[in-house]
């Protein structure tokens, strides 16, 4: 399926994509980091591909290239081309400012891959397909420990990370959300297996080191580090009563360098190299006037987001529902740039499957068929908070005090914790009995496969019909 | 004895394709998109007007439609330019409308792939000998008149993005895989799509019925 993904999806039409090839471009071409000053964005080579697919960065259009004269006329100038044209982008664009981890990890197959660059592109979206495997496996994991050796929980929440359209989407693409996205789950995996099992230095080594990792991979893993904190001082102080202070501290100090040194090493790094260690929000349109942050400004706008409703003053969100429109339809089925989107009623249908889901976790919650580990649930709920708190700070800087641009906010940016919705799945069928569970489990995983049929008809009227 | 559960996976499958399938039969491709103005504008012999910010709200834009005053004479031949934004440099789509057509609709196929920005611009070059009004559509009264000066100046022209034949869907998919395989790996072919939309109908649905089967098994044998 991620095969299908991968290659269906016309060129560079996945958010972003346009600049986190060129990042990697410039990094496994040159081997050095995007956003140098005075040199172009993107490579000559990258210029003809993205002009002549017409998919590129600013297609936001129906339709992609049809005509086979087009594919010909890139194929005899990309043929020109010499390897220097391959090197001489490396300029400023919107990734450059990311960590570098991901772009290694594509620098491998864009090296043993060799060829034109569309075949660097769509080889490297399927080395980072490999991704979706992990955050798949890891989401398995995750269940085992929160409900226990049930292999029909496990099922349900794998196949739901699995088959989330986005997750595949974002996952067969060049962007380090892929990776993000199975960094947070295995986080999430490790984080639930030390409260569950307590604190070990193994467990806390990697559980901090895969936090690390993930700051490594975007800085908005950040976001994750209040959580795996706080499940690291629960473990410290449970470990009082088998362990000796000096121990116990050892352990905390391992585990925390764990996450100290990867994510360190590139705030050192980035430092020196004269450049931000975190994406900046920047002047924008207000320049040096950028107002500073304002709590009741904050407050207002995020009240308008989430009670966007008459009556209750200025409302910047006059036509919309932001919950549903940005976090629900944008974390559901938002494809390449925000125009391409499911039919309507295929969200409706959706949003009635997510109500009855969660509906049937809260249930299970009331009538105990899921453990209450308050310790557990407040690790997973930390990390939402916190995740959605610092998306709507970022979004108030950039669009109401830097003015840099419009909507920042989108639903894909709630997918590093796509492996809580598998939960709620796995909470909701485990209300349900015996046969009456495998059932709904069946009739779940055939819905997910409809679901990716009908993604990919979306995509096949969009560009190519 | 029980059913197993993989029948409720299979009776899903089937009828979401079924659902699916009507909708590719019922859905289709053809259109005529509106793009309406109250403004009435008049080109000169050898002038152009172009209008900006057209965004075609399906693919495969192939005809420009304008309603045309030829003030009782043939209409003169029309050049159609369609290029990204507002940069002439980057025209994606060309086309004519033949002279002699009468005042009323009147239409041309354009060539090229009228995509590949945020919004494009439309260009309408009088190459005849007479002004021509392009005018706002039938019933919708004219509140503006400008005349096109000077070289290619930019106006809110009406006119129509058509699209034809009307095909469905469904039958468009062989072409749509087609068209999938270019600007792509050269082991990327054709029958590719086909044997990977096999795998996603066939084994993807047979994989999870196994796994489906190993965990009731499991599960049965001394789970929760």
């Amino acid at each position: 399926m991620s095969v299908a993904w991968a290659l269906f999806v016309p060129p560079w039409q996945s958010p972003d994509e346009t600049q986190h090839f060129a990042y990697l471009q410039s990094l496994a071409e040159r081997f050095e980091l995007p956003g140098q000053a005075g040199r172009p964005r993107y490579s000559s080579e990258h210029r003809l591909a993205d002009r002549l697919s017409k998919t590129g960065h600013e297609a936001r259009l129906p339709g992609a290239e049809w005509s086979v004269r087009a594919f010909q006329e890139w194929k005899r100038e990309d043929a020109a081309f010499v390897p220097a044209d391959r090197r001489n982008g490396g300029g400023r664009n919107p990734a450059s400012a990311n960590p570098p981890l991901y772009y290694l990890w594509e620098s491998i197959p864009y090296q043993l891959a060799g060829g034109d660059i569309f075949n660097r592109l769509y080889v490297g979206r399927l080395w980072s397909a490999v991704w979706l495997l992990v955050g798949t496996l890891a989401t398995w994991l995750l269940a085992g420990e929160v409900f226990g050796r049930v292999r029909s929980l496990q099922l349900g929440a794998a196949a739901f990370v699995g088959f989330q359209p986005m997750v595949t989407f974002i996952s067969a693409s060049i962007n380090p959300d892929s990776q993000l996205i199975a960094l947070w789950t295995l986080a999430l995996w490790l984080g639930a297996r030390l409260i569950r099992r307590g604190l070990t230095l193994p467990g806390a080594v990697a559980f901090m080191g895969v936090v690390g990792l993930g700051v490594l991979t975007k800085a908005t893993s950040y976001a994750l580090l209040p959580a795996a904190l706080c499940v690291l001082a629960l473990g410290v102080w449970r470990l009082r009563r088998t362990a000796s202070l000096r121990s116990a501290t050892a352990l905390a100090v391992a585990a925390v360098l764990a996450f100290a040194v990867p994510a360190g090493a590139w705030v050192i790094t980035a430092r020196a190299l004269h450049r931000p260690a975190v994406n900046q929000v920047l002047g924008g349109k207000a320049g040096a006037h950028k107002p500073p942050f304002n709590p009741r400004g904050f407050a207002s706008y995020v009240r308008q987001f989430y009670l966007p409703l008459p009556g209750l003053g200025r409302n910047i969100y006059p036509t919309t529902v932001p919950l549903y429109s940005v976090w629900f339809k944008g974390a559901w089925g938002t494809f390449g740039w925000r125009q391409l989107q499911l039919p309507p009623g295929v969200f409706f249908v959706l949003l009635a499957g997510c109500l009855v889901t969660l509906a049937g976790a809260a249930l299970a919650f009331v009538r105990h068929t899921v453990r209450r580990d308050w310790a557990l649930w407040a690790f997973f709920a930390i990390a939402l908070v916190t995740l959605v708190a610092l998306l709507h700070v970022t979004e108030y800087r950039v669009v109401f005090l830097a003015r840099e641009r419009g909507p920042f906010t989108q639903g894909r940016y709630l997918l590093p914790l796509v492996s809580l919705g598998g939960l709620a799945v796995s909470a909701a069928l485990s209300v349900l009995s015996g046969r009456q569970r495998l059932y709904a489990l069946g009739g779940l995983l055939g819905g997910l496969v409809v679901l990716q049929v009908v993604c990919f008809v979306t995509l096949a009227r969009w560009f190519y019909a | 004895m029980p059913r197993p559960a993989w029948i409720a996976l299979v009776a899903v499958v089937a009828a979401g394709l079924v659902l699916t399938l009507a909708w590719m039969a019922t859905d289709r491709r053809g259109f005529t998109q509106r793009l309406d103005t109250d403004t009435t504008v008049v080109i000169p012999a050898g002038r152009e007007v172009c209008r900006r910010s057209v965004k075609p709200e399906e693919a495969g834009v192939n005809g420009l439609r304008f309603q045309i005053d030829t003030a009782g004479r043939p209409g003169p031949p029309l050049a159609l330019v369609v290029f990204l934004r507002h940069s002439r440099r980057a025209i994606v789509a060309r086309g004519r409308i033949r002279g002699g057509y009468r005042t009323g609709l009147a239409e041309g196929p354009i060539r090229g792939s009228a995509t590949g920005a945020r919004a494009l611009s439309v260009c309408l070059h009088n190459l005849g000998r007479n002004a021509i009004t392009i005018a706002p559509p039938a019933g919708r009264p004219s509140r503006r008149q400008v005349v096109a000066t000077g070289g290619t100046g930019f106006r809110e022209i009406s006119l129509a993005l058509v699209r034809k034949p009307n095909p469905t869907l469904l039958s468009l998919m062989p072409t749509a895989l087609r068209r999938a395989e270019l600007f792509r790996p050269g082991w990327v072919h054709t029958w590719a799509y086909w044997v990977l939309a096999v795998a996603l109908l066939i084994a993807v649905p047979g994989l999870l019925a196994r796994a489906l089967a190993g965990a009731e098994r499991e599960d049965a044998g001394g789970g929760a």
